[in-house]
């Protein structure tokens, strides 16, 4: 089950608040201001600053 | 985390006869300040194993809820799944909510708010991602109550899921959330024999009006 488009649209990042966007594979929530990844893990976004993986340029 | 283990325990207190009637006033209480239609967009802040939120799914509103840790979020979800109902949920915190501004009618937290770790924070957060004529409604353990009193002396000899949170009082909550209306709830002490039970449940209504800073659950509504 993807994430619905209610929930993307709702979305913000945490940090900035700025908007993110689905990664390619579809497991992961990217925020480009902040350079983070945020995973999905078992169809729930995990939305938390301390575990969102620094993206490399 | 702390909270995953006790998850079903949780769970388990709302169904003695104590906690069915705890449930249930505190229920009443928050449903009338929150004022609930269907169709609203509501936000569960610190959902847990979505008490609330599934009631208000029940009553047909738009529900996405939220709590840090993964086991809670995982429970709430089972829950909806067995019911048929739809949630939305994220793993995320009070203090960062990772929500565009100004995007649901109704903010929502219950007995959470003693768990964050800056409550300042998470009322402007909270704010901030309702929209203009919307509402803010938290519910917390009222710190002058002797249900606060026990878990607090509790707490002392093992381990319980209230050892790290903090109690408030109205005074407290005023100062931190600015709000509209407020009233309080549950007036049977902790130790109260279930053939008790329907004596307070009589009295309860009274009390609210009489006593009210006193009641152990605390509720308060922000209007935005």
């Amino acid at each position: 089950m993807a994430l619905s488009k209610e929930l993307l649209d709702i979305l913000a990042c945490p940090k900035c608040k700025g908007e993110i966007h689905l990664n390619e594979k579809g497991d992961g929530l990217i925020c480009n201001a902040c350079k983070l990844l945020y995973e999905i893990r078992d169809d729930i976004p995990v939305m938390l600053i301390d575990e969102a993986k620094p993206i490399k340029d | 985390m702390e909270f995953d283990r006790i998850a079903e325990k949780y769970d388990g207190w709302f169904k003695t006869p104590l906690g069915s009637h705890v449930d249930r006033l505190e229920k009443e209480l928050t449903f009338r300040l929150l004022a609930p239609r269907p169709g609203e967009r509501v936000l569960d802040v610190g959902t847990g194993t979505a008490n609330y939120l599934l009631e208000l799914a029940r009553m047909g509103l738009d529900c996405t809820g939220l709590d840090p840790g993964p086991t809670m979020v995982s429970i709430a979800g089972a829950k909806a799944r067995a019911e048929g109902l739809d949630l939305r949920l994220v793993r995320a915190r009070a203090e960062a909510l990772p929500f565009v501004s100004q995007g649901f009618d109704i903010v929502l937290s219950v007995t959470a708010f003693e768990f964050f770790q800056d409550p300042a924070l998470a009322v402007s957060e909270m704010v901030r991602v309702c929209r203009p004529g919307g509402r803010i409604v938290i519910g917390v353990l009222n710190k002058w109550s002797l249900w606060a009193l026990k878990r607090r002396i509790l707490s002392w000899f093992r381990e319980s899921v209230f050892t790290q949170c903090r109690f408030y009082s109205y005074p407290e909550m005023r100062r931190l959330t600015k709000p509209a209306s407020w009233g309080t709830a549950v007036f049977a002490p902790p130790w109260t024999p279930p053939s008790l039970i329907p004596r307070f449940d009589r009295w309860e209504r009274r009390l609210q009006a009489l006593a009210r800073p006193f009641g152990a659950y605390l509720v308060v509504r922000r209007d935005r």
